[in-house]
């Protein structure tokens, strides 16, 4: 159960936690990381990372990071979250700039997912982000609906299906390295009519 | 659809480098990040970018090991005024010891003599009649004597 971060009763708890973590209180910094860990990780870095490898360690980066600058932190009303989140976007930002020496396939989606989230985010619109997941998943399939059905079958066998190539491979009946342009394409093609269809706005009355 | 001979060299690569970025996590000059951006939406739209539970708790030991340093940290930062209120208390329970060991001893209460009923007996008699006046200055110089020399023998002469 997520707190209401906005509520007078969960602020003045989150400032005796963050009053024991300035001390290096273990059990105040647990209850701040396993309330705001999550939710950092999934509406902050995997949409701007891609990557799960590179979105724990910005992850762990930016609690470690706020652990060391807690001295500087002043709530103003606010819930730490989006003290938090400022921190998480750096990092991500941070990690996309030395991708090319990391070597890391890093793809932000950001940009793909904006037509779903509110024009202007504020911080109890960001509390509903769980409903959000109900739509993307509706959004995603009234795509998947929309494109060769050969195309749709090979990104439902590698990412719904959580199939490896191989297996992707000889369900469809083709050699490996054909399977990695099909899916190439089906990947091209799904994007272009996401785009197409947010866009348009076809598909946005649904966020 | 797709025909096999319709495939370039760069497509192919390209679909190499796709394939070993989603196993891998690994990137070539190659890599399509338009297909992989997408891959990487479809990804997260069947779990919302869960974190998985096993590894939010061995993240949470990383962040643990960075609150211990800044507890050592804030330790450090703290003897200057921890030692000088630590001086303080020391000096004033060592005062305190002092002025109790220092101090005179205080001496019991002493047990002065009561009167006789004789005195008694004459001090009710002097209310009736004054002629027992002499009487009874004599028997209560004899009293008082007996008070002062008890106060003598306890607290010494003056």
């Amino acid at each position: 159960m997520e707190p209401d971060l906005n509520s007078d009763a969960w602020l003045r708890r989150e400032r005796a936690l963050v009053a024991g973590a300035r001390s290096g209180d273990r059990v105040a910094v647990s209850t701040l990381y396993r309330t705001f860990a999550p939710r950092i990780y999934a509406r902050v870095l995997m949409p701007r990372l891609g990557n799960a490898q590179a979105a724990e360690d910005a992850l762990s980066e930016t609690f470690r990071t706020a652990l060391e600058r807690l001295d500087t932190f002043d709530d103003q009303g606010v819930s730490i979250y989006f003290w938090l989140t400022r921190i998480a976007v750096n990092k991500a930002t941070d990690m996309h700039r030395v991708r090319a020496r990391t070597r890391r396939a890093l793809a932000s989606f950001e940009e793909l997912l904006a037509p779903l989230r509110p024009s202007a985010p504020r911080p109890e619109r960001e509390l509903e982000a769980k409903e959000h997941e109900a739509v993307l998943r509706d959004h995603v399939a009234a795509v998947l609906d929309r494109i060769n059905p050969r195309y749709r079958q090979a990104i439902a066998l590698r990412f719904l299906d959580d199939k490896t190539r191989e297996e992707c491979a000889e369900a469809m009946d083709v050699k490996l390295g054909t399977f990695d342009v099909v899916l190439l394409r089906a990947l091209r093609a799904f994007r272009r009519e996401w785009e197409a269809l947010l866009g348009a706005g076809e598909l946005r009355e649904h966020a | 659809m797709i025909d096999d001979d319709d495939i370039d060299e760069h497509e192919l690569r390209e679909a190499e480098a796709l394939a070993r970025a989603l196993e891998r996590g690994s990137a070539t000059d190659e890599l399509p990040d338009d297909a992989l951006e997408a891959a990487a939406l479809i990804r997260y739209s069947r779990d919302g970018g869960a974190l998985a539970k096993g590894r939010e708790d061995v993240l949470l030991q990383d962040v643990l090991a960075a609150a211990d340093r800044v507890g050592r940290r804030e330790a450090r930062r703290a003897p200057g005024w921890r030692w000088l209120f630590g001086a303080l208390g020391l000096a004033a329970v060592t005062a305190l010891l002092f002025l109790i060991v220092r101090a005179p001893e205080i001496p019991a209460p002493t047990a002065l003599p009561a009167p006789g009923p004789r005195l008694l007996e004459i001090e009710l008699a002097r209310l009736e009649d004054a002629e027992a006046e002499p009487r009874f200055d004599s028997e209560m110089r004899a009293y008082r004597g007996e008070v002062y020399a008890a106060l003598e023998a306890r607290y010494g002469a003056r």
